[in-house]
């Protein structure tokens, strides 16, 4: 108790004044978290308070001088913004929250083309994590060993605090090996007791056996109980699961986290039903980690404010996005959690709404600021990925997961999408639909091969790692009657009781 | 028998029933009252070697320090315990105004010079100190491990203090009639007859986490032990003419012996394993090899089989199996 309170006091220090953690104070407090719920089952009062500072003034007082401080550092330390204040006479001493739009927002291509010219000087890189590049060429993205350690840290508090993971969990990580939230997660389950398991994103047919398969070890739950995976990838595994005659009994998960991709309302519900387990939906991205957001009850994506400074901008002007328009995010990962690779300004690429000024969020992160939902991409006829994707999922002859590709003709856009089979009445309902939700299309037209689309359509359900395990296509269809007749006689020819 | 020995004799047996309703308010307190705790943290060994330095630094430090300094530091523990084992009963501010009350009516007793009052009052608030304290280091997560510890360190002091050397006799002079003098007690000067706060605390605390580690039984045990024992002492000290019994001498063994009894126990039943265990002794009975084949079963009995283990547990579940089964393979 005596040790748990001096560190939490360290912890504190760090939070207020926004200087470096004392990584192994972070690490010894989750180990006292950890201990703390295996004794009593929760936290103690105010134990939220440790994630975030729960005053707004003083949430605003902290973000100025932890953005203050990260300007500094990062036009002290690092060659791009070095150069860029240098050359526009600006002195990076003189920026406020106020004058923040001054800095050139940074793009993805500035930091892919020279991912080094944003390592900080006096930085010890220590893991090069890379972006999917569902784009094409993936990013680049160093990280130290105290960003690592820092980060695991974090996450692991907030997992066991805001997410209820328990030490008698068992959870599976189902996304690419390359990112840093692999390597994040994997710390951080287990630094909560938690057992983890990287599945990997393998054949759909091999997870959900995975998935299913009793575990039967002490102090852990029979079946793996907690799910991290990207919505392209969950979408494969509802379709494979409804195909291979799957129950949600025969799982034992209690929850789903989607991130990476837009999931839908129609996709969540799917597999909500599928899985028997809650689908929860939320942000990240290795270049602005740890900076990341959560989706809430009511359909907002609400980004808390400690980690980073974020903004919603016009995507073609740069200017602040009015309430109800597009906007894409724009992040500052602050320094108090980063020291290798410092971003000023990163424009994300995700598209957002800002939430009308009707719109005002009363659910139980409320006090987080919050957006729409990302909506993904932003087409040039202002046509949003999850405009399509709600379309196209709502309709359960379209296969999962949803590939698409939205051409811009002279007339207007034009949808080409995957069906498993091609009908006049599919199409006559995606059309008024589309009417319906007042999308501006100009014509839509389904193919049943991927390779018909008239250009590429990339998922991260397609980072495909393989195994060696044999699955046939009967395989996943054995079930129900022949399947019980078989066991049966499995059993008698066996001899077994 | 004389008018002094009957007063000493009832003096005696009042503080021995005083101590058992210590006892019993603290499990009372333990089974219907949840104290608030600290967002992160339970109790550890460290706080316990923490507990252990200071106990044996304090009696020296309040033996050099000015008797004013000592009722005042006993005075902010006094009301900061009171306070926090009043405020889930009765609310925060009424828990503080109680316990400001009882602290300003010892603090008056002693000036108005009621030794009877001071002596009441004085034993309310210990006995507050030790239900409040007792039940915050359970309600912390004390183990019996922790409460074992404790005791042996004690025991050792306590011989040393108050068996060998003069320093408990020296400190309890120093302070009984005092306010908040950390005693609990039915009479000072000649026919005093009195118990120590940490007594009183290790009494009170070893049934409540006994019973939280092991089991209703054991903490009832712990009680009976800690009753029998006491009684015998206080008629040993009531038909001898012992002055000062070092408590934990007895005491502390008896805490660690039945921790280490208690403790075996478990880990006996520990090792003859859950149901879960015993069912995967049961899968490891030899099986027809059948090449790449996988069996689901349940109760020792094979109930369905697959060509992967998720397929075979998916056919259990068809089979009208609800648990979920143990899936091996046949070794083909």
């Amino acid at each position: 108790m005596f040790g748990t309170a001096a560190r939490q006091l360290g912890y504190a220090w760090s939070m207020l004044a926004g200087r470096r953690f004392r990584v192994k104070d972070v690490t010894a407090l989750v180990e006292d978290l950890r201990a703390t719920l295996e004794e009593f089952g929760s936290p103690g009062e105010g134990a939220g308070e440790m994630l975030t500072a729960p005053d707004p003034e003083m949430q605003r007082d902290l973000a100025a001088r932890r953005l203050r401080r990260t300007v500094r550092l990062t036009a002290r330390d690092t060659p791009y913004y070095r150069r860029w204040f240098e050359q526009h006479g600006i002195d990076p001493g003189s920026i406020t929250l106020e004058s923040l739009a001054s800095i050139e927002p940074t793009t993805k291509a500035a930091l892919r083309d020279l991912p080094s010219a944003f390592v900080a000087d006096g930085a010890r890189p220590a893991v090069l994590a890379q972006t999917t590049g569902t784009t094409g060429v993936p990013t680049m993205v160093w990280f130290s060993r105290y960003e690592i350690d820092l980060m695991s840290g974090m996450s692991a508090l907030a997992l066991m605090l805001a997410g209820g993971l328990r030490s008698e969990h068992v959870w599976a990580n189902c996304i690419t090996s390359r990112s840093i939230a692999q390597i994040l997660i994997e710390r951080a389950a287990t630094m909560t007791g938690a057992a983890f398991v990287h599945v990997g994103l393998v054949d759909p047919r091999a997870t959900l056996d995975r998935l299913a398969v009793p575990l039967h070890v002490p102090g852990k739950r029979p079946q793996m109980t907690h799910l991290n995976t990207t919505a392209s990838y969950l979408a494969a595994l509802v379709q494979e699961a409804e195909r291979g005659g799957w129950d949600a009994k025969d799982f034992g998960l209690e929850e789903i986290h989607s991130g990476g991709e837009v999931l839908t309302d129609a996709l969540k519900e799917r597999a909500e039903a599928m899985f028997g387990a809650r689908v929860l939906d939320s942000y990240s991205m290795t270049e602005i980690a740890p900076v990341g957001g959560q989706v809430c009850g009511q359909g907002h994506l609400h980004l808390p404010t400690d980690q980073g400074h974020v903004e919603v901008l016009d995507p073609e002007t740069f200017q602040p996005a009015a309430p109800g328009a597009h906007g894409v995010l724009v992040v500052t990962p602050y320094t108090t959690y980063r020291d290798t690779t410092l971003l000023l300004r990163y424009v994300t690429g995700d598209i957002v709404k800002v939430l009308p000024e009707s719109e005002q969020p009363a659910c139980e992160l409320a006090a987080v600021p919050a957006t729409s939902r990302v909506l993904g991409r932003l087409s040039p006829s202002s046509i949003t990925t999850r405009d399509v994707l709600d379309l196209l999922q709502a309709e359960r002859e379209i296969p999962l997961p949803t590939r698409y590709v939205l051409e811009e003709t002279r007339s207007g856009p034009a949808l080409h999408a995957v069906a498993g089979n091609v009908s006049r009445a599919l199409v006559s309902r995606l059309e008024e639909r589309a009417a319906d939700l007042k999308l501006p299309l100009q014509g839509i037209e389904l193919v049943d091969d991927p390779a018909a689309l008239p250009g590429l359509c990339r998922v991260r359900a397609d980072l495909r790692e393989h195994t060696f395990e044999h699955f046939t296509a009967t395989e996943s269809a054995r079930t129900g009657k022949s399947a019980l007749r078989a066991a049966a006689e499995a059993v008698a020819e066996m001899g077994v009781r | 028998m004389s008018a002094l020995m009957t007063e000493a004799v009832l003096r005696g047996l009042v503080l021995y029933l005083l101590i058992l309703l210590t006892m019993g308010v603290a499990a009372s307190y333990f089974a219907r009252v949840t104290m608030p705790r600290p967002p992160v943290g339970r109790f550890v060994w460290t706080d316990i070697w923490i507990m252990v330095v200071a106990l044996v630094a304090m009696p020296f430090a309040y033996m050099h320090m000015p008797i004013g300094l000592v009722v005042t530091i006993f005075g902010v523990v006094v009301f900061t315990v009171s306070q926090l084992v009043l405020s889930p009963v009765l609310g925060g501010r009424n828990a503080a105004l109680v316990a400001a009350l009882l602290c300003a009516a010892d603090v008056a007793a002693y000036f108005a010079q009621w030794p009877a009052a001071v002596l009441v009052v004085n034993d309310l608030t210990m006995i507050l100190l030790t239900v409040g304290v007792a039940n915050m280091w359970a309600q912390t997560g004390m183990r019996a491990a922790h409460v074992a510890g404790l005791a042996a360190a004690l025991t050792v002091y306590d011989a040393l203090a108050t068996g060998v050397s003069s320093l408990t006799a020296d400190f309890v002079s120093r302070v009984e009639g005092l306010p908040f003098a950390p005693i609990l007690a039915t009479g000072y000067g000649p026919v005093s007859s009195l118990a120590g706060l940490g007594d009183c605390l290790m009494l009170a605390v070893w049934p409540l986490v006994a019973a939280k580690a092991y089991g209703r039984a054991a903490g009832w045990w712990a009680a009976v032990v800690e009753g029998t024992l006491l009684l015998g002492l206080t008629l040993a000290v009531l038909l001898t003419d012992l002055e000062f019994v070092p408590l934990l001498l007895p005491l502390g063994p008896l805490i660690v012996g039945q921790h280490l009894f208690w403790r075996r126990r478990e880990r006996a039943r520990a090792l003859r394993g859950g149901p879960e265990r015993v069912e995967l002794a049961q899968a490891l009975e030899d099986l027809p090899a059948d090449a790449r084949s996988w069996v689901a079963l349940h109760e020792g009995a094979v109930v369905a089989t697959g060509s992967a283990p998720g397929t075979a547990r998916r056919a259990a579940r068809q089979a009208g199996v609800t648990a979920v089964p143990v899936v091996r393979g046949t070794g083909g």
